[in-house]
C-alpha cells in the first residue's frame, strides 16, 4: 500500500466518524422534535421552526458544516507535510474556511 | 405523502450526486421550491447543507478506494474559491445576462466534448480507455495544462458566484478534459471538493437564518443513504455511461443558463 493510499484510507475513516456523529445528532434532533416533524406534519415550514441557538436542529446543521474543516485539518495532521505544495494549499483552504465562518458568526 | 416525496427525491439527488461528482442541488432546489413552497434562498441554503453530507458520504467511500486525487483537489479548490470571492465582489458590476448566455455556450461545447469521448472508440479517446490508465497522477500533468486548469478554476468560481451554478458541473470537465484525469477519478475528486465549496457558502445562509435546520437534517439523512449507494455502485458503471450522463446534465444546465439570459 502506497503512502497516498494509506493517507486516503485514514481520511476516509475520519470522514466516516464525522458522518456517524452527525447522523446520531440527526436521529436525536428528530426525536426531540417529534411533534413538529411527524405528528403536526410541520417539518418543512420555515415559520414553524425556531432558529434560536437552543434549537436542537441548529447544532447538527453546524456540525455538518464543520465536516470539511475537520477533514482538511485531519489531512494536515496525517500527511505531516510530506507533499509540501499540497500541504500549503490545504493550509490556505483551511484558513479560508475558518476566517469565512468567523466573519459570519462574529 | 409529502414526506415520502421529500425522502425519495433527496435519496435520488444523493445517488446521482455521488456518481457524477455533483452536489445534487440541481435536483433538490427545484423540488423544495416547487413541491414544498420553500423560498428560493431557503431552498438553496438547505440544499447546501445537504450537499456537504453528500460529499462526506461519497468521499468516505472514494477515499477508502484511493481514487481521490488530493493534490488536484486542494489546488483546484483554492483557485475556485479565489474565483468565487472575485465573483462575489464583482457580481453587481457585471452583465449577468451576457455571462449566463456565454456560459451556456461553453457548457454546450463541454457537453459535446464529453459525449464525444463516450462514442470515440477509434482514436483512443474513449472514456473507458482513459479510465484504464490507472497510473494517472496529478504530478504527471505538465505545467501548461496545470496553468490552464488553474485559470479555468478561477473562471469556474467566478461564474459560479455570479450565476449560482454548482461547482461539480464545472470542476469535473476541467479535471477530465483539461487535466486529462480519468472520468471516475474526476467525479470522485469533485465529490470530495463540493463539500468544501458548499460549506463555505452554507455558513453564510445559516448565519443569515436562511437554512431550515429541521428540513436540512431530514434531507441530510436521506442524501446520505443515496450518496452511499451511489458511491458503492459507481465503480461498476461503465465510464462511457458516466461521461454520457454528465453530458446530459451539462445540456440541462446550459438550457437553464439560456433561460436565465
Amino acid at each position: 500500500m502506497s503512502m497516498n493510499d494509506e493517507l486516503q484510507r485514514k481520511l476516509a475513516g475520519l470522514y466516516m466518524i464525522s458522518v456517524m456523529v452527525i447522523l446520531i445528532g440527526i436521529v436525536f434532533s428528530i426525536i426531540l422534535h417529534w411533534d413538529y416533524v411527524i405528528v403536526a406534519g410541520n417539518y418543512l415550514m420555515g415559520t414553524m421552526v425556531n432558529l434560536s441557538p437552543g434549537f436542537p436542529g441548529l447544532p447538527v446543521a453546524l456540525l455538518i458544516l464543520l465536516t470539511p474543516i475537520i477533514t482538511i485539518v485531519g489531512y494536515l495532521v496525517i500527511s505531516r507535510g510530506e507533499d509540501k505544495a499540497t500541504f500549503m494549499y490545504a493550509v490556505t483552504i483551511a484558513l479560508y474556511l475558518i476566517i469565512n465562518a468567523l466573519l459570519v458568526w462574529i | 405523502m409529502d414526506f415520502v416525496i421529500l425522502i425519495a427525491t433527496t435519496v435520488f439527488a444523493g445517488f446521482v450526486g455521488s456518481i457524477l461528482g455533483l452536489g445534487g442541488g440541481i435536483i433538490m432546489v427545484p423540488v423544495l421550491v416547487i413541491v414544498f413552497d420553500f423560498p428560493i434562498i431557503s431552498a438553496v441554503g438547505t440544499s447546501l447543507v445537504a450537499i456537504v453530507i453528500t460529499s462526506a458520504a461519497a468521499s468516505s467511500v472514494y477515499l477508502k478506494r484511493g481514487i481521490v486525487s488530493l493534490p488536484m483537489a486542494f489546488r483546484l479548490e483554492l483557485y475556485t474559491v479565489l474565483g468565487a470571492t472575485m465573483g462575489g465582489l464583482s457580481a453587481p458590476y457585471l452583465p449577468a445576462r451576457l455571462v449566463a448566455i456565454s456560459f451556456g455556450v461553453v457548457l454546450l461545447w463541454t457537453a459535446y466534448q464529453m459525449a464525444k469521448r463516450s462514442f470515440s472508440k477509434t482514436k483512443g479517446l474513449s472514456a473507458a480507455k482513459n479510465d484504464n490508465r490507472k497510473e494517472w497522477g496529478f504530478e504527471q500533468v505538465n505545467k501548461n495544462s496545470r496553468g490552464k486548469g488553474y485559470i479555468s478554476g478561477i473562471s469556474a468560481g467566478l461564474v459560479s458566484a455570479i450565476l449560482g451554478v454548482g461547482g461539480g458541473v464545472i470542476k469535473v470537465p476541467i479535471m477530465h478534459l483539461l487535466l486529462g484525469a480519468p472520468i471516475k477519478k474526476s467525479t470522485a475528486t469533485s465529490a470530495f471538493m463540493i463539500g468544501i465549496t458548499a460549506s463555505a457558502g452554507a455558513v453564510h445562509y445559516l448565519g443569515g437564518g436562511y437554512v431550515n435546520p429541521m428540513a436540512a437534517i431530514i434531507v441530510a439523512g436521506s442524501v446520505f443513504i443515496g450518496a452511499r449507494i451511489g458511491a458503492v455502485i459507481a465503480p461498476k458503471i461503465k465510464s462511457d455511461y458516466i461521461n454520457l450522463a454528465f453530458s446530459l446534465i451539462l445540456v440541462y444546465s446550459a438550457i437553464r443558463m439560456f433561460l436565465k439570459g
